[in-house]
């Protein structure tokens, strides 16, 4: 059995290439980043001998990804599920972000994970779906703003999956993780211990075959429930 | 890389001496390092060097431990291109499940390939095996004014011996494939013999014909000083082979992790004594499996983390066989004279070619801990002197406090190495405070 991972070449998405691999799996690796996930398929060989393909293709593009991926799954064993790490931020991603910013971060990491899963829904009868959102979608922020509402709407198009999935066999789960160790966050004073990538993947893999919504860690539920629960006049001094 | 990926942080060397806060950057695709932005700049990888060769004060360290991919391996020739930032343990346990090892490796597991590279480490047979870049075919480095190089012995024999043992200051060491060999056995018989003295200690080495020859010694300045263990090891073969190895990972903030240092005149005394007679007396000969033999410190962190938050210092010195004698006279003599706080000793026949800045030559490679402060400074100092008249080499590696001075002069290959390092590299982006230290 495989499986898909968009956003694959670095962080929760390599974490969870080298997670399912471990477990023998036969994986399609989808990054932006050709020689990342190029050395990473490489490597998953290498060390655990699975089969596994490399696609370099940009979801921040309108088009052009769907062909590369369908031609990938024929060349390994029948999929078993489709995880979507994929995240793209931007520094400039404020109020009043230019369309092509917004454009390509909408695409990112809400659009086209969506409409590949469309295409790919008739392949995954019994198997899984796996997405990713962020504590930062659960209120609006004074940055990341188009970053957070297309994670917001992921979530969104998740729970409606749920709906579709029950009848179909199909497991969905749905992650809001909080602060990851990723290089993104190495470089960032948090409030909180940034959570090992690893240790997330063994989660998500553990979880396998389970319908849910889950916060990893799992104390994020408690933050997002205080902070959701302030009153605006409050949220905004916070300028969180 | 853009600057939001880059923070501050508090590096400090492996034994404690020193202290500073330098940028810092964990990338973590290829393109990170496409885009990275400074003036100055230093690799870093585990971070287990004594001196300060993976940061610096005006230098931004390029965390690669994210790059720690096996590449490729050829089953043919039994060569593995790996990433840089994979960690040596890593490395071995993949290669035994295979029936191959790396010949040469450090004493601690946590060491990278990029670091094993750049300090061009030894293992435990260093007069039979050489050092860990006679089992280095190619590397790829990583220069933002030049971009990604792949050099070996044979396309660029200048900077593959300058990046060998260089101390990352020819650029990134982004990948390495390395040459493995057949595993010989699946554990180690170690015997330890008792020796009265370090001379007594150098011949046993000098017949030794094992798989594994090192010492240890109590340097505890007693009429104790200079008793020690003679460690000869050799390859078993059993039906069912144990790869395990047990030990409590150990970084440079976690071994100071204690405020005060546990070792003092009294308790290295009892320390040694006890070690001496367990190892020598009580169970001088023990079988372990080949990890367990092959990284010491690994089952040892109780004694590095003992000298706390004040640190340790470490002395290696390559003498050759002419020199260890009269060297080893008047070290037993300085030692009689100024009793320093000297913890313990060892010893390795070595031999190795280098050009860059580690040691070269044949002769004996000893190391010499001692607990920090001015009688240690003053004897440092001194041994310094004995090295310089005993034409000596110091391993910059395991030194935190060497000067310029006595580095330019006892160096082999010092002026030919700053010379060919300001030819291939004008601007001189690679630095550290090692580098700084030493005057290149």
């Amino acid at each position: 059995m495989s499986y898909l991972i968009l956003g694959a070449s670095a962080g929760l998405g390599r974490a969870l290439a080298e997670e399912y691999a471990s477990a023998g799996f036969d994986l399609v690796l989808v990054s932006r980043d050709q020689r990342d996930v190029e050395a990473l398929t490489a490597h998953l060989r290498t060390r655990f001998g699975i089969l596994a393909i490399a696609l370099a293709a940009d979801f921040a593009d309108d088009d052009g990804y769907l062909p590369g991926v369908e031609e990938a799954l024929t060349r390994v064993s029948p999929l078993r599920g489709v995880l979507l790490p994929i995240g793209a931020s931007d520094p400039d991603d404020e109020i009043g972000l230019s369309d092509h910013l917004m454009r390509r971060l909408v695409n990112s990491n809400f659009l086209n994970p969506c409409r590949l899963l469309n295409a790919l829904l008739p392949r995954l009868h019994g198997g899984e779906i796996v997405g990713f959102g962020s504590v930062a979608a659960l209120r609006g922020r004074t940055r990341n703003a188009a970053y957070a509402a297309s994670k917001r709407a992921l979530m969104s198009y998740f729970e409606s999956l749920r709906h579709w999935a029950g009848a179909e066999g199909v497991s969905v789960r749905f992650y809001i993780p909080g602060y990851l160790d990723t290089n993104l966050a190495f470089a960032q004073t948090l409030p909180f211990q940034a959570a090992d990538t690893r240790r997330f993947a063994r989660r998500v893999r553990a979880d396998s075959g389970r319908t849910r919504t889950r916060y990893f860690p799992l104390y994020w539920q408690f933050i997002v429930l205080l902070i959701r629960s302030l009153p605006w006049s409050i949220y905004r001094r916070l300028r969180f | 890389m853009a600057e939001h990926l880059q923070r501050r942080t508090e590096f400090l060397s492996f034994d404690g001496a020193v202290r500073l806060t330098a940028l810092h950057q964990r990338p973590d695709r290829y393109r990170h390092l496409d885009e990275i932005v400074g003036r100055s700049l230093i690799a870093r990888g585990g971070g287990y060097a004594y001196s300060a060769a993976s940061f610096g004060a005006d230098s931004c360290s390029l965390d690669m431990t994210a790059f720690d991919r096996l590449l490729a391996f050829d089953p043919l020739r039994s060569t593995l291109k790996v990433e840089a930032g994979a960690r040596i343990i890593d490395v071995l346990k993949w290669a035994i499940n295979r029936g191959l090892q790396l010949p040469v490796f450090p004493g601690y597991p946590l060491v990278t390939i990029g670091g094993c590279i750049a300090g061009d480490v030894h293992g435990k047979n260093p007069w039979r095996d050489g050092t860990f870049a006679d089992w280095v075919e190619a590397i790829t480095i990583f220069h933002p004014d030049k971009g990604y190089v792949n050099v070996s012995s044979e396309t660029d024999p200048t900077l593959f011996r300058l990046t060998c043992g260089g101390f990352g200051l020819t650029g990134v060491i982004v990948d390495a494939t390395l040459r493995l060999i057949s595993l010989p056995g699946t554990d180690v018989e170690l015997i330890s013999q008792p020796v009265g003295s370090l001379p007594e200690a150098v011949d046993r080495l000098a017949n030794s014909t094992d798989d594994f020859s090192y010492s240890w010694h109590d340097a505890a300045p007693t009429k104790n000083f200079g008793r020690g263990l003679v460690n000869t090891g050799r390859w078993v073969q059993r039906e069912r082979g144990d790869h395990s190895l047990r030990y409590r990972p150990i970084d440079a903030r976690t071994r100071a992790g204690i405020p005060v240092s546990l070792w003092n005149s009294t308790t290295v005394r009892c320390a040694n004594a006890l070690f001496y007679r367990i190892n020598g007396h009580w169970r001088p000969r023990r079988r372990m499996s080949f990890l367990e033999a092959g990284f010491p410190l690994a089952r040892n962190v109780a004694y590095l983390a003992g000298f706390g938050r004040p640190g340790m210092r470490e002395i290696q010195i390559l003498l050759d066989e002419i020199h260890i004698g009269p060297f080893i006279r008047e070290l037993e003599q300085l030692v009689a004279r100024e009793r320093p706080p000297l913890v313990m000793a060892s010893l390795k026949r070595f031999s190795g070619k280098q050009s860059s800045l580690s040691p070269t030559g044949m002769g004996y490679l000893i190391a010499i801990d001692l607990r920090p402060g001015s009688a240690a400074n003053h004897f440092m100092a001194r041994i310094d002197d004995l090295m310089l008249d005993m034409e000596g080499q110091p391993n910059l590696s395991k030194d935190s406090r060497i000067s310029c001075q006595v580095a330019a002069r006892s160096i082999r290959n010092y002026a030919n190495f700053a010379e060919a390092l300001c030819r291939y590299d004008p601007s001189r982006r690679f630095a550290s405070g090692l580098s700084e230290r030493i005057g290149l």
